[in-house]
């Protein structure tokens, strides 16, 4: 092979700790060395000629640049060889930036390790061989997993470009925990008013369609080519028949259901659609509670429906989609308030979540927005609002900041005070967090124009005094402690991820972080991607974040798939694993480590099975190499005699 | 259970299972009766072959994986196969790794109180000639001859792998002969003989092994009698494509074979002793 | 130096102690991952699937 050498002096940022005229010099003396230069700033057009140039002229075959990381310009260089004529994988780029100048002073070991570095990139370099990727079409149809805001948001924005969306939500409506809510910050606009009409136009384009009350199954495939595989579950009530007229639930005598959408504030009956605006209005019968499914006796739902819609023999079914993208917009749960057992949740019925209070509040809600204790009934006078309740506390695993309730703290108290201006509102907050648009304001607001009292300092316990609750607790501020006597404590459980958030995760093959979030590829650039080629993320999955945050990652998502869908093909990387199959031995370990699924089993026409990648799926991250006791599978591009050859550049 | 009855029990369970069975392994006596040798029965009139005595030393699960396609199942059938303790270990280990279908097995699990190390007996006694028998009782290992009745304390000429036994009995098996027993030492103690190497400085280690290992003229045997080495052909140390290894002759290479063998067992090896 | 083969259990033959390097694999296993090779035939032997939340490494 005849190989040329680059070294980039970047300006003096090189150039000032290594001599990069003398790593060019040795450079000569590696073996296949023809040509060997220090250039000012490769990267540069003038150095991009210099590099077409010097193939042409000295008839090179490989191209060694040592600069600075491959991440900032390998791309640069491999279209610069290309243009030149060679396959864009004759190409190695040593680090002697970062690697080097940057990171030491001493100009003399700076050169030396320059040169080591060179060396093993042209070792690399001469067992290169020239790769080309492949091109797969892309199936133009976009999975979105969860119906709430940022989930809804994604799906218009993908249906309103022109894609064919498919939409699956676990519960039986859409809406996600946006449709709990009664009003929004910091506007006050009515939550289900604004969020009504999208989940409306989700069940009216023609290019969505919906699976409620369905959940995921199994992900195969990769980039363009999911196919995916969804549980119908079971609702015993023909949804095609269903008219939503709920006929059914008037009738229903198991009236003690819990009542998941008001979060367990009242019940609901067996046989039950959430609330009057739900997407699709249809009825689901609990199997937990129906009087037929439980004890074989009643039927009294199928007398009433007028649309001959029940179905007690109603099983789970399974189909299968095929989508391009996917979506991932799974939203979150609340913190489980009764892990503080000093505060009494679950004990005390008056001790109740926010999200239980945006029951309380809405007048669709349980009290027909009437503000009234849970326990009898009467109207609160003093209501106490603790905030952080699983949020910014390691003691329970929840070191992270919500986001979201300092401001529905402010929130809620506006409203109640709007609704009750007798009510006295405590709030006992850490700090207060409110940054945003109009957000700080609207803490303002509440402290100046409704006189609420924020109280700094953590609440130690609850107690029932009477019919009343004592929150006791210091006042930081003042210095002295403080005794509510309260008639209804809020606690501002935080955001925690989605319940089966980890094992949906599994299944699409992205990561996750120690809560449960879902990981981006990057902190910053790369937001609303994942590791996982194909596959996006919106709204509260990835982390905690407020409404406005979740419509715009849903849109961004949006904007993620269109961007991909804006080709036809997608070209493969081939810089992947391979099998040689003469040396496998067919133990199926490869596939076991594969995080991505991208080995299977390939019968071979004498009948023996070996390990076969795809090549869309594989990610290049090598755990298949590693594990393969005979070294079968090898990573192209970076083979194991590749790395044998740097090791010897580096240890002779 | 004294060991000809565990013989007797051996063959006639075998015997009454042939029917399901399309082949048995298990051990027979050698060439004299100091030897015992892998047998592969195939017609029932041989299983009057079969013997269980403490020279059974070898790790029959070894053919499974290697020599015989142990997880396609054609006829119905079973192979038949007799394990100790550790060698059932190594069983569960190809099971777990997929070499063979657990429902292609019918394995006869015995407990063991050791085997006999050959080359330590005959270090104590070079010329043990017209041997009738070899058994364990208790601590002591009783060589019967057709002159004599010779009697060794176990810890002489036990295998090194049998006085640090902590499973003699089998950990999967269709039939137990026998009854279980209790290990020999205490789990504490499994690894003092690494313990005892690691007090010893870098140098001295390396040093040692570099003498060791000069000795070793890479005739694989290590490599083949090993159950748990499933590459066979395509062994990294014969492949040159990727070439980890050279076929030069140098400590070089040998100390890296045996590193690779070594780290190829990570999570597998049995310590079966093989 | 001639670093003898562990006398406390002696060693018959003129064998390469190999089985030593075994051991010593076998004892970091069972201290880092608590698991011994060969006794478990349901159980997912360790680095033999990818687990993202795999603690002891």
């Amino acid at each position: 092979m005849r190989i040329g050498v680059f070294i980039c002096k970047c300006g003096t940022n090189i150039a000032n700790t290594v001599d990069t005229e003398a790593v060019a010099r040795k450079a000569l003396e590696y073996p296949d060395v023809v040509y060997a230069t220090d250039y000012m700033y490769t990267c540069s057009e003038p150095g991009q000629e210099e590099i077409r140039e010097a193939i042409i002229k000295n008839r090179l075959q490989g191209v060694v640049v040592a600069a600075c990381t491959p991440h900032m310009h390998e791309p640069t260089f491999r279209r610069a060889v290309e243009k030149a004529g060679l396959n864009r994988y004759m190409f190695e780029q040593a680090n002697i930036r970062e690697h080097v100048s940057w990171v030491n002073k001493d100009r003399e070991s700076n050169t030396i390790k320059a040169m080591d570095l060179v060396h093993m990139a042209v070792e690399k370099l001469r067992l290169n061989q020239p790769l080309f990727s492949s091109k797969v079409p892309i199936n133009k149809r976009v999975l979105v997993i969860g119906g709430g805001i940022a989930g809804i948001q994604a799906a218009m924005d993908c249906s309103d470009g022109g894609l064919d969306v498919v939409m699956v939500e676990r519960e039986t409506t859409i809406g996600g925990k946006m449709a709990k809510l009664d009003k929004t910050f910091p506007t006050i606009d009515c939550s289900s008013c604004i969020l009504g009409p999208k989940m409306v136009d989700i069940s009216q384009k023609e290019n969505i369609s919906l699976h409620a009350y369905s959940e995921i199954e199994s992900v195969s495939g990769y980039i363009g080519n999911f196919e995916v595989k969804i549980r119908k579950k079971a609702t015993y009530v023909d949804w095609n028949a269903c008219t939503g007229c709920g006929e059914c639930t008037q009738k229903c005598p198991s009236k003690k259901t819990y009542d998941k959408f008001n979060e367990g504030l009242g019940s609901t009956t067996a046989i039950n659609i959430p609330f009057p605006q739900a997407i699709p209005k249809r009825a689901r019968i609990n199997a937990e509670s129906c009087l037929y499914l439980t004890k074989g006796k009643c039927k009294k739902c199928e007398k009433v429906c007028p649309a001959d819609a029940i179905r007690f023999d109603m099983e789970d079914e399974i189909i299968t989609e095929d989508v391009g993208a996917i979506v991932v917009a799974t939203g979150y749960d609340m913190f489980d308030y009764s892990v503080y057992g000093e505060y009494g949740g679950g004990r005390y019925p008056d001790v109740i979540t926010s999200l239980q209070y945006e029951r309380i509040l809405s007048a669709s809600g349980p009290y027909g927005g009437h503000i009234v204790r849970p326990s009898d009934g009467k109207e609160p006078r003093n209501i106490v609002f603790l905030s952080c309740v699983g949020s910014r506390d390691a003691s329970v695993g929840r070191p992270y900041c919500s986001g979201v309730c300092c401001m529905y703290i402010a929130k809620q108290a506006i409203i109640t005070r709007d609704h009750l201006p007798d009510c006295n509102c405590y709030v006992s907050y850490m700090d207060i967090r409110s940054p945003g648009k109009n957000y700080d304001e609207f803490i303002r607001r509440a402290q100046e124009e409704y006189g609420i009292n924020y109280i700094r300092g953590r609440v130690g316990k609850i107690y029932p005094k009477d019919d009343r609750l004592i929150v006791q607790g210091v006042d930081t501020l003042m210095g002295v402690q403080m005794d509510i006597e309260a008639d209804l404590v809020v606690l501002a459980t935080g955001l925690e991820a989605s319940e089966g958030a980890r094992e949906l995760a599994e299944k699409l093959r992205i990561s996750y972080d120690q809560y449960g979030w879902y990981m981006e590829s990057h902190p910053k650039l790369r937001p609303v991607e994942t590791n996982t080629a194909g596959v996006y993320l919106a709204g509260v999955c990835q982390g905690p974040k407020d409404i406005p945050a979740s419509v715009a990652q849903g849109s961004a998502a949006a904007a993620k798939v269109q961007i991909l869908f804006s080709r036809d093909t997608i070209e493969t990387d081939p810089q992947v694993a391979l099998v040689n199959e003469r040396v496998c031995i067919s133990c199926g370990k490869c596939i076991e480590v594969c995080p991505f699924g991208a080995i299977q089993w390939k019968t071979l026409r004498d009948g023996s099975q070996k390990a076969e990648v795809l090549p869309t799926v594989c990610q290049g991250c090598g755990l298949c190499n590693a594990t393969c006791p005979p070294k079968a599978v090898q990573l192209q591009h970076c083979t194991d005699d590749q790395i044998l050859a740097e090791v010897n550049a580096v240890c002779e | 259970m004294p060991m000809d009855e565990k013989t007797k029990t051996l063959q006639e369970d075998f015997e009454k299972n042939f029917a399901d069975l399309e082949l048995v392994i298990g051990w027979e006596t050698g060439f004299d009766r100091l030897h015992a040798t892998p047998v592969f029965i195939r017609q029932p009139s041989e299983l009057g072959k079969l013997v269980w005595n403490p020279l059974c030393s070898q790790n029959l699960s070894g053919y499974l994986a290697k020599n015989l396609d142990a997880s396609i199942q054609e006829d119905g059938k079973k192979i038949g196969i007799c394990v100790k303790g550790c060698d059932s270990r190594s069983l569960v280990a190809l099971i777990q790794e997929n070499f063979i279908d657990r429902d292609r097995l019918y394995i006869v699990g015995i407990p063991c109180e050791g085997t006999v190390d050959l080359r330590r007996l005959m270090h104590l006694k070079p010329s043990l000639e017209n041997v009738r028998k070899v058994d364990i009782e208790g601590d002591e290992a009783v060589v019967e001859t057709d002159q004599e009745t010779l009697r060794f304390p176990i810890e002489n000429v036990l295998a090194r792998k049998c006085l640090r036994c902590l499973y003699p009995n089998p950990v999967i098996y269709d039939t137990m002969i026998g009854t279980p027993l209790k290990p020999r030492i205490s789990e504490d103690k499994l690894y003092s003989a690494v313990e005892k190497f690691d007090t010893s400085d870098r140098k001295q280690r390396l040093a040692f092994w570099k003498t060791e290992f000069n000795r070793c003229i890479r005739c694989y045997a290590c490599r083949n009698a090993c159950p748990l080495c499933v590459c066979q052909d395509n062994c990294i140390a014969e492949s040159r494509k990727p070439k980890w290894l050279t076929q030069r002759d140098g400590i070089r290479e040998k100390f890296l074979f045996h590193m690779i063998h070594g780290l190829h067992l990570a999570g597998r090896c049995t310590e079966c002793g093989e | 130096m001639a670093f003898i083969w562990p006398a406390a259990v002696p060693n018959a033959g003129n064998e390469i102690p190999t089985m030593l390097i075994k051991e010593k694999m076998n004892q970091i296993l069972k201290d880092m991952l608590d698991y011994e090779a060969g006794i478990d035939a349901e159980a997912k032997p360790p680095l033999l699937t990818f687990d993202p939340g795999e603690t002891g490494i």
